[in-house]
């Protein structure tokens, strides 16, 4: 890439982060989430206080496992991407240095850069909702192993830890796979909702992004046929249904690998193709 | 060699004829004004010009290379479209500086020299968010020259300035004028197109013709 190209994309996309740094929709993202991982992680954080015992903090890939924290983590990505492809005031004097090319380039990779902040942003909550009751051990931990493995969670009140995940992944492991998932499903959809916007009204992209958010619940409804899961990339965060095995009706690691990054690829290919025709209208509204 | 042309631009939105046969060429070293009633067409033919609007039929050309086509954004050309939009948190100076990189063209120093020609304070470290909209109006002249281009698309740019900054535009807009930059303003203020076009059109209903100064 010329050097001169790169300067236009990192300058733009350098603008769009600034952005998304003073942006309220941002943080009002990261509170709903916040609340509701609480509702999961506060009994455990009271439990580690009873005990005496602190967790570990690998808990992110259990709580990410929920239908329902999966759906606020979608709804949290619409509220953040609603008005994608992110026009605004400053984006004249951008487009004039960079060209149309460069600046939906720097757009597309403002999403998976956003998408990025917003997943290590969860990360760190999961793990910041336990202080200061952390152990930084590499294992799971006796919390962890206690709540996967007997009834103690429904005795404090929150959900129980898949002890599929203890046995299946090491912690690290574990954390990595499904943050990276989740931040590939994240930038879908932010990316799903940007190409839609390009082609309509700015509401296509949130009702698309909405309706992707609401999946997993689809996807329970059909469990028996599993065919829910396939077209439910919300469901992937729970990394338990990377199936292992030739015998799993669920969808395989290479089919959710795929379905994601072609998608990412051929609809960042859309966009890209789209904008070169887009007629650009500043709005001001969010 | 004309910086631009336009040859029979045609744009409609729906039922709405917002451009209708428009041929108009602009020369170098020349102030051209557009005027007309709000809704008349002067921010479409601004847009078609930037390359942010496509027409519908017809050839624009800016410095030789057709932008009427394909995705081409004109190079060379300082715009004020809109209300000027800047980085809320941040200093005129730092904001003109962001801006700077993309095109790596000029350095802090010339910057400063730029915000202390349209008004501005250069050392100021007062966010934009705390700008009168005179300030932002000079910060948003400032973005457009900073880089030396041959054309600038100015829209209403003394608006929101006082007597004063209306004079010191005006100069700079003569000034550029004299080093052979094509200018094309719009605005309501009589006086301005006056005393600074040497060319003046009027657009009504996406129509234009040139006026009699």
């Amino acid at each position: 890439m010329k050097t001169e190209n790169k300067n236009q994309i990192l300058g733009v996309l350098g603008d769009n982060l600034r952005r998304l740094l003073i942006n309220p929709r941002f943080y009002i993202s990261l509170i709903l989430v916040t609340i509701l991982m609480h509702q999961i992680i506060g009994p455990i954080r009271i439990f580690c206080s009873e005990t005496g015992i602190s967790i570990t903090p690998w808990i992110f890939p259990h709580v990410v496992q929920w239908y329902f924290i999966q759906n606020i983590i979608l709804i949290g990505v619409v509220l953040l991407f609603c008005d994608a492809p992110f026009f605004n005031e400053g984006t004249p004097f951008l487009i004039m240095r960079s060209g149309r090319g460069n600046w939906i380039k720097a757009q597309l990779l403002y999403v998976m850069a956003a998408s990025f902040i917003c997943c290590f942003s969860l990360l760190l909550i999961s793990i910041l909702l336990t202080a200061p009751y952390i152990d930084f051990s590499l294992e799971w931990g006796k919390i962890i192993n206690t709540l996967a493995q007997t009834d103690a969670s429904n005795q404090i009140g929150t959900v129980k830890l898949d002890y599929k995940i203890l046995q299946l992944y090491h912690p690290v492991q574990a954390t990595a796979l499904s943050f990276f998932i989740s931040w590939l499903v994240v930038s879908f959809t932010g990316i799903l909702m940007l190409t839609a916007n390009l082609f309509g009204r700015r509401i296509i992209g949130a009702v698309l992004g909405t309706a992707l958010s609401f999946t997993p619940y689809f996807a329970m409804t059909f469990t028996n046929l599993y065919i829910g899961y396939y077209v439910s990339p919300p469901t992937w965060m729970d990394i338990t249904l990377l199936a292992d095995t030739g015998y799993s009706s669920y969808p395989s690691a290479s089919y959710i690998f795929s379905f994601l990054v072609i998608g990412i690829i051929v609809l960042s290919l859309i966009s890209y193709l789209r904008m070169r025709k887009k007629i650009i209208l500043i709005t001001t509204d969010l | 060699m004309a910086s631009i042309e336009l040859k029979n631009i045609n744009k409609r939105f729906g039922e709405q004829c917002v451009l209708n046969d428009v041929s108009l060429s602009f020369q170098p070293g020349k102030i051209y004004g557009i005027i007309g009633r709000n809704g008349s067409g002067k921010s479409v033919l601004f847009k078609c010009i930037c390359g942010f609007v496509y027409p519908d039929s017809g050839e624009i050309r800016v410095n030789g290379e057709i932008i009427s086509k394909g995705n081409a954004i004109p190079k060379d050309m300082g715009i004020i479209i809109e209300s000027p939009g800047f980085l809320p948190n941040y200093s005129g100076f730092y904001n003109l500086y962001l801006l700077s990189k993309l095109l790596r063209k000029i350095n802090k120093e010339q910057i400063k020299e730029v915000l202390t020609k349209v008004g501005l304070n250069a050392g100021s470290k007062k966010p934009v968010a705390q700008y009168s909209l005179g300030m932002k109006q000079r910060l948003g002249l400032a973005q457009a020259i900073m880089e030396n281009p041959s054309i600038l698309i100015l829209d209403e740019p003394m608006n929101g300035l006082d007597n004063d900054g209306v004079k010191d535009i005006r100069k700079i807009l003569l000034e550029l004028k004299e080093q052979g930059k094509t200018i094309i303003i719009s605005s309501h203020n009589k006086e301005d197109i006056a005393v600074l076009c040497d060319i003046v059109y009027e657009m009504d209903r996406g129509c234009i013709q040139k006026l009699e100064k």
